[in-house]
């Protein structure tokens, strides 16, 4: 889509126009559902938390000036509705978060949200090798701190720039920075055993 | 790396190719040097290769099944209740919008310019009235003189100036004395011409009884 005609759909939404917000839910509500997940590593509650989000952007929509993109509006709307969940459903979320991914049903791999981008023909063993990996790497990004933790997932997971970051979380560019710097190291440590060995049956 | 002039922000936005490129020069010269700083950026880049070989989990099939559906449902629901545009057709409702959005930026420097106007005129406004004020006073004034002028000029023309000059008129010429200096000195050229030419007459005796009523002033 041209900047001329997301401009234009822009201002349909603005004036109120529900077809036009949800031709532009169906462009992002995948991501939208991925975002989501990564903060509440369950896809159900992802769906319902992505859902609320858009509609309390289209809400708010008489208040979207258009100083950053919508769609970097509407992330900040969503890491909002995330961590609003968090709270909700945990009392103490650092320790209920990494209780849950540290759990049992953690340890089985219902709840791991990562997996291992494997070879198109992995042996049992890597196969094995590949969930150990994707469990370990849920647990460590569980177990960092909510700002380095959201500063993380939406830089590697979802591929944003350092910028539009800060204009999510509404920090400064240095801040995040920092904080990208202190959960890479955190994750180094942490996983230090399977990044400084070569690892089979993935690809590089 | 303490010791280093590059900052752990600078460094992690290397790993993530977000600096600018003389900054990033810099600073990959910079590696070639300094060993705690390729280590740490080494182990960095590892970590997030690593974390690089790795997504997140396929969404359950049919997971989105009826997704925009039920936030269409949502918020048609609310637009019933308080919708901005409820009330609207719909098109209606976007050319106000977009016509809201094409003069709302040009119409922020036309306000401030009617505020400055608006500021300047009340401010200049006082000033105004009091220059005007003091206008009506010389207007006044002028008039008042060009009326002493003309009775000075018919009491010269009846010959009874000495005679008849009062206190005012005394001021008034007082006053004149100064513009009138170079006019008296033509006049008293044009006596002495007249004198010398034997041509002296009762105009001339006009001129003379002049001279002699500035004299008094003078002397008053």
């Amino acid at each position: 889509m041209d900047a001329y005609k997301e401009e234009e759909m822009i201002a349909q939404i603005r004036a109120g126009d529900s077809g036009a917000f949800c031709e532009w839910v169906e462009k992002h509500k995948t991501k939208a559902v991925s975002v989501a997940y990564s903060f509440c590593a369950n896809y159900e509650d992802a769906k319902d938390i992505s859902q609320e989000a858009f509609i309390k952007t289209f809400k708010a929509m008489k208040h979207f000036r258009g100083s950053s993109k919508l769609y970097t509006w509407f992330y900040r709307i969503l890491v909002n509705v995330c961590k609003d969940y968090l709270r909700r459903k945990n009392r103490n979320r650092f320790i209920n978060f990494n209780i849950r991914f540290n759990s049992r049903e953690a340890t089985t791999g219902q709840q791991d949200i990562f997996e291992r981008i494997a070879s198109s023909d992995p042996t049992p063993g890597e196969q094995l090798l590949n969930k150990e990996l994707g469990e370990e790497l849920t647990s460590a990004i569980a177990s960092l701190p909510e700002k380095q933790r959201t500063a993380f997932i939406l830089k590697n997971i979802h591929g944003l720039s350092i910028k539009e970051i800060a204009e999510i979380t509404r920090s400064a560019v240095g801040t995040i920075k920092a904080n990208l710097f202190k959960a890479t190291a955190n994750l180094q440590s942490k996983l230090k055993i399977y990044t400084q060995a070569e690892i089979p049956g993935g690809v590089i | 790396m303490k010791n280093c002039q590059f900052k752990k922000e600078t460094l992690i936005g290397y790993c993530y190719n977000e600096l600018a490129p003389d900054e990033a020069k810099q600073v990959k010269d910079h590696l070639g040097v300094c060993k705690n700083c390729e280590l740490e950026v080494s182990r960095l880049k590892e970590t997030i290769a690593f974390f690089k070989q790795h997504k997140l989990k396929e969404p359950p099939r049919g997971l989105l099944d009826g997704y925009t559906q039920k936030i269409k449902e949502a918020i048609v629901e609310g637009e019933e209740k308080s919708g901005i545009f409820s009330g609207l057709d719909k098109k209606l409702a976007v050319f106000m919008n977009n016509l809201r959005l094409a003069f709302y930026p040009r119409l922020i420097p036309v306000a401030v310019t009617i505020c400055i106007v608006a500021f300047i005129f009340l401010v200049t406004r006082g000033e105004r009235a009091e220059h005007l004020n003091t206008i009506s006073q010389e207007i006044a004034l002028f008039d008042e003189l060009s009326g002493d002028v003309a009775e000075l000029l018919m009491l010269s023309d009846e010959n009874n100036l000495v005679e008849e000059l009062n206190n005012s008129d005394r001021i008034f010429l007082a006053q004149l004395e100064e513009n009138t200096e170079t006019e008296v000195e033509d006049m008293l050229y044009e006596l002495e011409l007249l004198q010398e030419l034997g041509e002296l007459d009762e105009g001339g005796d006009y001129l003379e009884d002049e001279l002699d009523l500035l004299d008094e002033v003078e002397v008053g």
